[in-house]
């Protein structure tokens, strides 16, 4: 059936198909409006809908509620995204599945409310302290609101891991058609084989091992601490070494790794753009192909892991990339890293999407 | 074929569910690809609101408004700060109570809200009765389908009161005008629709 449904309500659908019975949050702008739909939505699917007093409060209680075994998720902005990198560290640390919405709006601190933005890239990647797996999609579409969200939650559950999904303002009120999907593939968290005498929740002989619901019997510790894999605290060198080894590879990268390429085949430009800036980037794109012009789009819907492979591939067939993001700067860094050609750059942070105008001037300039 | 338009007014004109309603129109019950999106700042009320909504019978690329085919306008002050997104050769489609003054040459004043507080004391539904409005003067979508939108995003209770002044809009009372004798013109429609007793 096709719904015309703005990015936010595409993202309660998506969550909700995954099975997401669980929604701790703090309202913020211009993420609000999940909270509300999942507050009357939850409920009536026999599922939880609490408002904290914070965004520290709020992804702490998910990640409570996702080791009793629910799939959780709470949605934030701005300043909340930035008070909940504490608790995002320790769902990294603790392994917990979890879902996390950031509809960026201008920053920092309390920025530009009302007006997208993708300053939060680096911060989505790195934004915690310390070396840890995280995953970061980038929809563009509020069909992709709909199916990043489930894809999150699989992700999520299938690698014990938080899993960001960068929305932003423009995508959360933008309302296009969906065809809500019920076939879709949904991954529920491992049970684990072992009794609850011999479960360890940190069993190195997985790379990723199977979480057990509290209150099934299985009693275990979970920490922000470095720990072994009973759960309980270690500084054994030898013991923390294994641990930082398999949290840096168990998120398969070439699992999770997701570019959509347009017109690349023959393009000697590329245009490198995600989240809805993507969709000024494609406009560009089927114009100048309209005018015989070998330009090409290359989106990431996968931030993080960055699709390193995939970029230099690519550039080896252009002469020249351009990036195009809401910030002064931020994945314009990893592409330059990975590319074999001249790079540009397309940015601002002015509270305004970047028109295909302004990609069309940069390009001929 | 990219169509874009443009909607305005003060906040609580209903300019946000009109946009609503003819995307859904356009994208359900038309079955054409669509996106509509508003801008807004961080007041509750007052101000200039606005609706912007593509419809394409391809996949859309760029979601936003470039610039507009179609303005539909409830209040000057949106006009005036919106004038410049519509099209020189572009259609608008104005209340002729709160838009005096334009300078678009496809002009076409509607006594939208004279009319709807005529017959029912409020101005409420001058947003639908400008889409009937709309739909006659552009065929952007079929009348059909922005009857099915109405009647299914409007506030339960209040179909049959929109789906009539709906059906004002989609009628005859339309008026186009030069800019030059704009005053003049008013004048008549004012005395016309005022001695009309129009059924609903």
């Amino acid at each position: 059936m096709s719904l015309l449904l703005s990015g936010n309500e595409a993202i309660v659908e998506g969550a909700l198909a995954s099975g997401c019975r669980f929604f701790g949050s703090y309202p913020i702008t211009p993420s609000s409006d999940i909270a509300e739909l999942m507050s009357l939505r939850l409920p009536i699917l026999g599922g939880k809908f609490i408002q904290m007093e914070d965004e520290i409060a709020s992804l702490g209680v998910c990640l409570g509620a996702s080791l009793t075994g629910l799939k959780s998720m709470t949605a934030t902005s701005g300043p909340g995204i930035s008070l909940m990198q504490e608790h995002i560290g320790f769902a990294a640390m603790g392994e917990i599945p979890c879902v996390i919405i950031n509809v960026q709006r201008g920053g920092p601190s309390t920025g530009l409310p009302t007006y997208p933005s993708q300053g939060d890239v680096m911060q989505a990647r790195w934004g915690t302290h310390g070396d840890h797996p995280i995953i970061v999609l980038a929809p563009s579409s509020v069909r992709e609101c709909y199916f990043l969200t489930i894809r999150a939650f699989n992700y999520a559950e299938k690698y014990r891991t938080p899993v960001i999904l960068l929305s932003d303002e423009i995508l959360a009120h933008l309302r296009e058609k969906v065809e809500l999907d019920e076939n879709v593939e949904i991954i529920n968290r491992d049970f684990p084989k072992a009794s609850p005498q011999e479960y360890l929740p940190f069993d190195s002989s997985y790379d990723v091992p199977p979480l057990a619901p509290y209150g099934s019997g299985y009693r275990f510790h979970i920490t922000g601490l470095m720990h072994d894999e009973t759960g309980f605290p270690t500084a054994d060198s030898e013991q923390v070494q294994r641990l930082q080894a398999r949290l840096a590879r168990k998120i398969r990268e070439e699992d999770v790794r997701d570019v959509d390429a347009r017109f690349m085949n023959d393009a000697r430009i590329c245009i490198f753009s995600y989240g809805s800036t993507s969709r000024s980037g494609l406009r560009v794109v089927n114009e100048l192909r309209r005018r015989g012009e070998k330009v090409g789009l290359l989106r990431p819907t996968t931030l993080w892991p960055f699709p390193y492979e995939e970029v230099k591939r690519l550039s080896r067939k252009v002469d020249v990339i351009y990036v195009c993001e809401m910030n002064l700067g931020q994945i314009v860094g990893e592409v330059e890293r990975a590319a074999e050609c001249n790079v540009g750059f397309i940015g601002k942070a002015d509270g305004t999407i970047i028109t295909p105008e302004e990609i069309l001037c940069k390009i001929y300039q | 074929m990219r169509k874009e338009i443009i909607c305005v007014g003060s906040g609580g004109q209903g300019i946000i569910l009109g946009g609503h309603i003819l995307a859904e129109a356009a994208g359900i019950y038309d079955g054409m690809d669509v996106a509509n999106s508003g801008r807004y700042g961080a007041a509750a009320r007052g101000g200039v609101t606005v609706s912007e909504i593509v419809i394409s019978d391809e996949e859309i690329d760029y979601p936003k408004v470039i610039r507009a085919d179609y303005m539909i306008c409830l209040s000057q002050e949106g006009y005036d700060t919106y004038k410049h997104v519509l099209k020189k050769e572009g259609i608008l489609i104005a209340d002729s109570f709160y838009v005096r003054k334009t300078e678009h040459e496809n002009t076409k004043l509607v006594p939208l809200s004279d009319i709807v507080r005529q017959k029912s004391g409020r101005e409420i539904g001058t947003n639908i009765a400008a889409l009937g409005a709309f739909t006659r003067i552009t065929g952007m979508v079929s009348e059909n389908a922005i009857r099915e939108a109405v009647k299914k995003m409007v506030p339960r209770g209040t179909e049959d009161f929109n789906l009539r002044i709906l059906n004002i809009g989609l009628g005859n009372i339309i008026h186009e005008i030069e800019v030059s004798n704009r005053e003049q013109d008013l004048q008549e429609e004012y005395i016309s629709i005022l001695e009309s007793d129009t059924q609903w």
